[in-house]
C-alpha cells in the first residue's frame, strides 16, 4: 500500500483557495422514460467556468440577483456539493486527488454561515451542543477549552451564561453568533458566509458585520461573503466578483467597483440598491424581468438578451480578459466598457 | 385632503399574559401620499398595519382609540362591515402574501374568486379585467393561465399585487413586499407599485424595516418603537433633521453605496418586553443617551411643523446627534 500524505501543505504561500473552471451542472429531464426514448439531458449551468482565488485574510464579495448560481459557487468550494468540471485547489493542493486523511483535514478547515439563524441550529440541541458536535465528528480534544473560546471570539461573554441555553432563548443576533462560534471552533482557514445578515434586524446587523470582518484579520482566514446587496458587500469585502448565470462577469477591489462598476450588470445591480437618502426617488429600473434558466443559454455574451448595450459584437462570449484596468485588478467580461462609458 | 387619520391607536392580544402590541400611536395620511412605518422586529409594525386594515388575529383587539377612514370611524366596525371596505376601499400586500396564494388554483381563478366576492361581474368581464390586471403589473397576461408554482416568487408577489389592485382601492397597505427578493426583483416591484400610484391615485401604508426603502417611496414616515412612534413627520425632514436617539441610531445602521463609506453602527440590547412594558419611554434601556428623566412617561415635542419627536432631551438633540455616529456611544451602553 502505498504511503498516502497525511497533512496538507502549510507552508504554501499561495492563495487558500484557488479555483479554475470550476463548473457544477445539474442534469434536467433525466426521467426513465425520457433516457428511454434516448432523449439528450439539459444540464442547468448553476456554475459554468468560474476562475477565483482568495488569499488569507481576505474576503471576497459574491454579488448577483437569485438564481445566478451564487450560492452554489459557495457550496461548491467548501466541498458541501461536487464540482462537475474544473479544479479546486485548497493550499495548491487539488480537492480531487486528496487523500482521505488530506480530505478530512481539508473539511474541517472549510465552514459555513448560514442565512437563516432560525432554521439552521437544531431546536433541541443546547449551545454547547450544537457547538460541540463537530468537535466530536472531527475527535478533537480539549473540547470545553474550545467551546468557550468560541463563544469568547463570536462575542457571547460570558460563555457561562450561553451554554446551557437553547436557540428559542435566544434573540437572532445571538442565534447567529452561535453558527459562527460553531463554524470557528474547528479554526477554520476559509468560511462562506451566504446573506448572514438578511434575517435580522437592522439594529444587529452593523456587529455581526464588524464581528465578521474581525475574524477574518484576526485568525488570518480567508472567507466568500455571498449577498443580492452591494451595500452589505461594500461593509465587508476586499474585493468583490459579480455573478451573471453561473459566470463571473466582473471582479474588482469593491471600493472600485461601487463607485465604477463597468459591466452593465453589475450598474444595474448597483442602481437597484435603495439609499438612505430622500433625495432620489426609485428610478426606472435598468433591467426587466429575471434572468433566464441557465439551461440553453444563448450564444456569445450571456447578458445579451437583457443588455440595453448589446452590439453585434456581443455574438462573440467575452471573458473577463475583454476588458482590464492598466494595474489589472479591475476586470469585466463586456467588450463595451469602453463604449458605455463615453455614453 | 385628510384619508386616514389613526388617534392614540391601542392594541393589545389577549393571552397569558397579555401584550399590548400598539401603545397610543396617531399620525394621518394625506390622499394620494405614501407613509412609511419603520422599525425593528417586534416594535408593532405589522399589528399596526393589521389593525388599520382590520385584520388583527383573533387574539388581537384594538382597546382603545379611533381610526378614521375616509371621515368614516372604522375602529369598531363588525366584521361583515368590514368585508364591504376590505379590498374595494382597501387592500393588503403582506410579507408572505406570494405564499398564500392556493396551489391547486391558476391565477385567473384566485383574481376571479377576489373580484366577484365583492362585485357583479361576469366571468368573462373579470378574465379581461384580471389580463388587463396582469399588464398594469408587468407581467405576461397569458400567465394568468398558470398554477402559482409556475411562478417565480417575484411574479407571485406581482400576482398579489395586481389582486389588490383589482377593485381599485383607494388605499393599499404593503407589509414588507419586498423583504423575501432580491435587489433587482424589489427595485422593478417598488417602481411598479410607485408608477401604479401616479397613475390611479391612491394612497399608501408602506410597512418595512428598511429606511432605505422609505428614503426612495415614501412622503412621510413613522418610527416606531416598543410599540410606540417615536418620531415622525416628512421625510425630507426626518431624515435630515432627525431627533430621536432611535431614528439616529437606525439611520447610522444602514449601509449604503452612496457617498463616502463609513463605519456602521449597531444598537446593542433588545426591545422590551411589551407584557410588562415601561412606563418611560421604551428606548431608555438601549439608549446611550438615557437619565433617569426618561423613566417617566413621554411627551411629544414638534421641532418643525408636522415633525414630532417622542424624547425626554436627556442631552441636547444637537449632541444626541453629534455622538449617535460613533460606534463607540452605542456600545458604551452596552457596559452598563
Amino acid at each position: 500500500m502505498a504511503i498516502t500524505e497525511s497533512t496538507l501543505n502549510w507552508d504554501y504561500d499561495g492563495p487558500i483557495i484557488e479555483v479554475a473552471g470550476l463548473q457544477k451542472h445539474f442534469p434536467q429531464n433525466s426521467g426513465l422514460i425520457h433516457q428511454l426514448i434516448g432523449g439528450e439531458t439539459d444540464h442547468v449551468k448553476a456554475v459554468d467556468g468560474v476562475d477565483m482565488a482568495i488569499e488569507s485574510g481576505e474576503t471576497m464579495g459574491l454579488v448577483g440577483e437569485s438564481g445566478c448560481g451564487k450560492s452554489t459557487l459557495g457550496e461548491v468550494l467548501i466541498g458541501l456539493q461536487e464540482a462537475t468540471g474544473g479544479s479546486i485547489k485548497f493550499l495548491g493542493t487539488e480537492l480531487s486527488s486528496m487523500s482521505d486523511a488530506q480530505q478530512k483535514e481539508f473539511r474541517r478547515n472549510v465552514q459555513m454561515i448560514f442565512q437563516d439563524p432560525y432554521e439552521s441550529l437544531n431546536p433541541r440541541f443546547s449551545v454547547e451542543q450544537w457547538i460541540r458536535e463537530p468537535l466530536e465528528v472531527h475527535d478533537i480534544d480539549n473540547q470545553d477549552q474550545r467551546i468557550y473560546q468560541a463563544l469568547e471570539r463570536a462575542e457571547l461573554t460570558p460563555p457561562e451564561n450561553y451554554v446551557n441555553e437553547h436557540p428559542h432563548e435566544l434573540s437572532g443576533g445571538e442565534r447567529q453568533r452561535v453558527s459562527i462560534a460553531r463554524a470557528l471552533v474547528l479554526e477554520p482557514k476559509f468560511i462562506v458566509a451566504d446573506e448572514p445578515v438578511s434575517m435580522l434586524d437592522v439594529s444587529v446587523r452593523a456587529s455581526i458585520l464588524n464581528l465578521l470582518r474581525g475574524l477574518v484579520d484576526d485568525l488570518d482566514m480567508g472567507a466568500l461573503y455571498i449577498s443580492h446587496d452591494l451595500s452589505l458587500i461594500r461593509q465587508m469585502c476586499d474585493r468583490t466578483s459579480v455573478m451573471y448565470l453561473g459566470k463571473v462577469v466582473e471582479r474588482g477591489p469593491t471600493e472600485r467597483l461601487v463607485k465604477g462598476p463597468k459591466h452593465p450588470y453589475a450598474r444595474a445591480l448597483l442602481d437597484a440598491v435603495p439609499v438612505p437618502n430622500p433625495e432620489r426617488t426609485i428610478s426606472k429600473p435598468q433591467l426587466e424581468g429575471e434572468p433566464p434558466d441557465p439551461v440553453d443559454l444563448p450564444e456569445g455574451c450571456n447578458f445579451r438578451p437583457r443588455c440595453p448595450f448589446a452590439e453585434e459584437e456581443c455574438l462573440e462570449e467575452p471573458s473577463l480578459a475583454a476588458f482590464e484596468s492598466p494595474d489589472g485588478e479591475h476586470a469585466a467580461a463586456c467588450w463595451r466598457v469602453e463604449a458605455i462609458h463615453e455614453m | 385632503m385628510t384619508l386616514l387619520e389613526v388617534n392614540d391607536l391601542h392594541v393589545t392580544y389577549s393571552g397569558d399574559p397579555d401584550v399590548e402590541a400598539v401603545r397610543g400611536v396617531s399620525f394621518t395620511l394625506e390622499k394620494g401620499e405614501t407613509l412609511g412605518i419603520v422599525g425593528e422586529s417586534g416594535c408593532g409594525k405589522t399589528t399596526l398595519a393589521q389593525a388599520i386594515m382590520g385584520a388583527l388575529p383573533d387574539n388581537g383587539e384594538i382597546t382603545s382609540g379611533e381610526i378614521i377612514f375616509d371621515g368614516q370611524d372604522i375602529t369598531h366596525l363588525s366584521n361583515r362591515e368590514r368585508r364591504k371596505i376590505r379590498w374595494e376601499k382597501m387592500s393588503m400586500i403582506s410579507q408572505s402574501a406570494m405564499n398564500s396564494l392556493d396551489p391547486v388554483y391558476r391565477v385567473k381563478d384566485q383574481i376571479k374568486e377576489a373580484i366577484q366576492e365583492h362585485r357583479d361581474m361576469s366571468d368573462k368581464e373579470c378574465y379581461e379585467r384580471s389580463r388587463e390586471l396582469m399588464e398594469l403589473v408587468g407581467l405576461d397576461p397569458d400567465r394568468i393561465e398558470d398554477y402559482p408554482h409556475q411562478l417565480s416568487g417575484g411574479m407571485r408577489q406581482r400576482v398579489i399585487i395586481a389582486m389588490s389592485l383589482a377593485l381599485d382601492p383607494d388605499l393599499i397597505i404593503a407589509d414588507e413586499p419586498t423583504t423575501a427578493l432580491d435587489v433587482i426583483i424589489q427595485e422593478q416591484i417598488l417602481y411598479r407599485i410607485k408608477e401604479l400610484q401616479r397613475e390611479l391615485g391612491n394612497s399608501m401604508v408602506m410597512v418595512t424595516h428598511d429606511i432605505s426603502v422609505v428614503a426612495e417611496t415614501c412622503d412621510s414616515m413613522v418610527v416606531m418603537y416598543g410599540g410606540e412612534l417615536m418620531e415622525s413627520g416628512n421625510v425630507d425632514e426626518i431624515f435630515n433633521n432627525a431627533h430621536h436617539p432611535y431614528t439616529l441610531g437606525l439611520q447610522n445602521a444602514f449601509p449604503s453605496v452612496e457617498g463616502e463609506k463609513r463605519d456602521l453602527t449597531s444598537i446593542p440590547g433588545s426591545p422590551p418586553d411589551l407584557s410588562n412594558p415601561p412606563s418611560g419611554c421604551p428606548f431608555a434601556t438601549r439608549c446611550p443617551f438615557s437619565a433617569p428623566e426618561c423613566e417617566e412617561p413621554l411627551s411629544t415635542v414638534e421641532p418643525v411643523e408636522g415633525h414630532q419627536v417622542r424624547c425626554h432631551e436627556p442631552i441636547p438633540f444637537e449632541q444626541i446627534r453629534n455622538r449617535s455616529g460613533k460606534d463607540e456611544t452605542w456600545l458604551s451602553q452596552n457596559q452598563h
